[in-house]
């Protein structure tokens, strides 16, 4: 009826990215646990949302639409393509090393992560990382919620059988959280 | 056990998010480079495809097509003829040339209240509601511009716990309706209310279990809406509601043409309203379009894309003739669909374009409205068959009547 409001919050594409790329960045080195497929993972899921910014903006959601993105393709259309390189290079082993300083941090279940299927990987970060309900997942990734209970359930199992939680000391730290 | 792991997970994806690289400068730039050659190779595989095609062994285009992640689209489209901003000329200013379109109408009723107009009826009245805080309207208005009197219709009830206060205020047969919903108990229901036009108490239609309305309209003694679940109707005297059978997954176009599919909020389909349904003759049309990355949205005759990365809006018939591309200075130019079947927003001097402009597929033309814009863009109306369209905004209010535009 009336004329819709381009943006309401007068966010631009470029605005958005300004402020959001770091959050979705990191958000794609979780999902994909390693700093050039994250870049890979943010480039795409940029390039969508430039492609739908108006649409998206209305919907008031851009980093919503920019984060399903994101985890959908990393899981179901991901594709080796050469890389742009959007980051810095990251020195080796440089999460282990900052890792270890901090207690609750544990380098080993990090890597064991890597062991997951990326759909299985998935699903514990948006639920451990994004504390997003098995409802929310199941929504975002285009899944039955039993798909996902059960996709979390196969990736604690085997995280389970790897991982132990390490010294008493640091065990405690776990509790104080 | 469990609990211990949980905690670790949530401890070490958060340590380890912090320790993602940082992201460089000139990120955007890179983005926009790297689309770019994505569609350069996207182009010359396409070409290489139809090679292979008249070569006889058409089953190495599909492979061809490898980076493309939605289906590919029907080939009997046409081309995409590109227009030139210098072939579109100046715009044509719609209040010389056609004045009876366009007018401009007081903002506000006698009292000094702001009025939101949903319609000029014939003789001069305009209805509208008025609203006691954002978006909460609270009364209905007729307002008899000739005789500068406006008297209320009716008050529009607010139910306790609402979600969506009165909306897609629709007039026929000496009615007024809309709809509402709230939440209570966890439950969310949406209401179809109406009133007489002549002025009386509202009273509730319908109420069903939901939590929003698409699209609301009267269609003769009929009141027809869209919902998530298909299109419903009911007698606009009351009585019980019945599901247009087969019309899950479809909104309402321009009734009584219903589309499908629709964005359901998450995911957008390559082509809005690919499949075109007439439910009062049966007739059934389907879209036939230009491969294009982004998604295309379709009316009755016409389609819209755009390609924000190249700077251009793309427009094609459904049937598949008359393909062509526009300039257009604004990234991420509105993808708000084809208004009235016929007109897409444009944009002569890109974000700086102070007035809204049209540009008419039916002629080519630019249409300058002269109705000064801020920074709304003109849809696709909800109520496609009518012709009017109300844009308010810090200049005022007007209202452009496109069936007056031959």
């Amino acid at each position: 009826m009336e004329g819709t409001a381009l943006d309401h919050d007068g966010v631009t594409y470029e605005e958005f990215v300004t402020t959001r790329a770091q959050a979705l960045l990191r958000y794609g080195y979780v999902l994909t646990g390693n700093p050039d497929d994250a870049a890979d993972l943010l480039q795409e899921g940029l390039i969508r949302l430039s492609s739908a910014w108006s649409r998206v903006v209305n919907k008031n959601d851009p980093e919503g639409y920019v984060r399903t993105i994101m985890a959908r393709q990393h899981i179901s259309m991901w594709r080796r393509r050469k890389r742009e390189h959007l980051v810095g290079s990251v020195p080796e082993g440089r999460y282990d090393d900052r890792g270890l300083e901090r207690a609750e941090h544990d380098p080993r279940l990090w890597e064991a992560l890597t062991s997951l299927p990326r759909r299985q990987r998935a699903v514990l970060v948006l639920r451990y990382y994004e504390d997003l309900s098995d409802e929310e997942i199941a929504g975002m990734l285009g899944i039955s919620r039993g798909t996902v209970r059960s996709q979390a359930a196969r990736a604690l199992g085997k995280l389970r059988a790897d991982w132990r939680p390490a010294a008493a000391s640091t065990a405690g730290g776990h509790h104080d959280r | 056990m469990t609990d211990d792991l949980d905690r670790a997970l949530r401890a070490t994806l958060t340590t380890a998010a912090r320790q993602a690289p940082e992201v460089r400068t000139g990120l955007i730039k890179r983005v926009e480079k790297a689309r770019r050659r994505r569609r350069r190779v996207r182009t010359s595989a396409a070409v290489v495809a139809v090679a292979v095609a008249v070569g006889g062994t058409g089953a190495v285009g599909g492979l061809l097509r490898s980076d493309q992640d939605r289906p590919p689209v029907a080939a009997k489209a046409g081309g995409l003829k590109p227009v030139s901003r210098a072939q579109l000329g100046t715009p044509v200013k719609l209040r010389e040339r056609w004045p009876d379109a366009v007018r401009s109408l007081p903002s506000r009723l006698p009292n000094g209240r702001v009025l939101e107009p949903f319609a000029l009826l014939d003789g001069g009245t305009l209805v509208g509601a008025t609203t006691s805080s954002l978006q909460k309207p609270d009364k209905v208005w007729a307002y008899d511009l000739g005789a500068h009197k406006a008297r209320v219709i009716t008050d529009i009830v607010v139910p306790g716990g609402s979600k969506i206060f009165a909306s897609d205020f629709a007039i026929g047969q000496g009615q007024v309706v809309w709809w509402l919903s709230y939440r209570v108990n966890g439950r969310d229901t949406v209401e179809i209310w109406g009133a007489p036009l002549a002025g009386g108490a509202p009273h509730k239609i319908i109420g069903m279990r939901g939590d929003s309305i698409t699209t609301l309209l009267i269609d003769g003694d009929t009141i027809v809406w869209g919902m998530n679940d298909g299109i419903h109707k009911v007698p606009l005297a009351g009585g019980a509601s019945t599901v247009v059978p087969g019309s899950d997954g479809y909104e309402i176009v321009s009734w009584p043409w219903i589309g499908s599919p629709v964005y359901d909020g998450k995911k957008w389909p390559d082509v809005v309203y690919r499949s075109l349904w007439n439910v009062r003759t049966g007739e059934r049309r389907k879209a036939v379009l230009a491969p294009l990355k982004e998604p295309w949205s379709c009316a009755v005759t016409w389609c819209v894309g755009s390609n924000p990365w190249n700077r251009t809006i793309v427009m094609q018939r459904r049937s598949g003739k008359d393909g062509r591309t526009l300039p257009s200075d604004i990234p991420g130019s509105p993808m708000m669909g084809v208004i009235y079947d016929r007109f897409v927003p444009y944009f002569p001097d890109g974000a700086r374009t102070r007035t809204h402009v049209l540009y008419d597929l039916r002629s080519g033309k630019l249409i300058d409205t002269g109705i000064p814009r801020f920074n709304e863009v003109l849809g696709r109306g909800k109520d496609e068959p009518s012709p009017q369209r109300f844009i308010q905004n810090d200049a005022g209010t007007a209202l452009i009547d496109f069936s007056k535009i031959p």
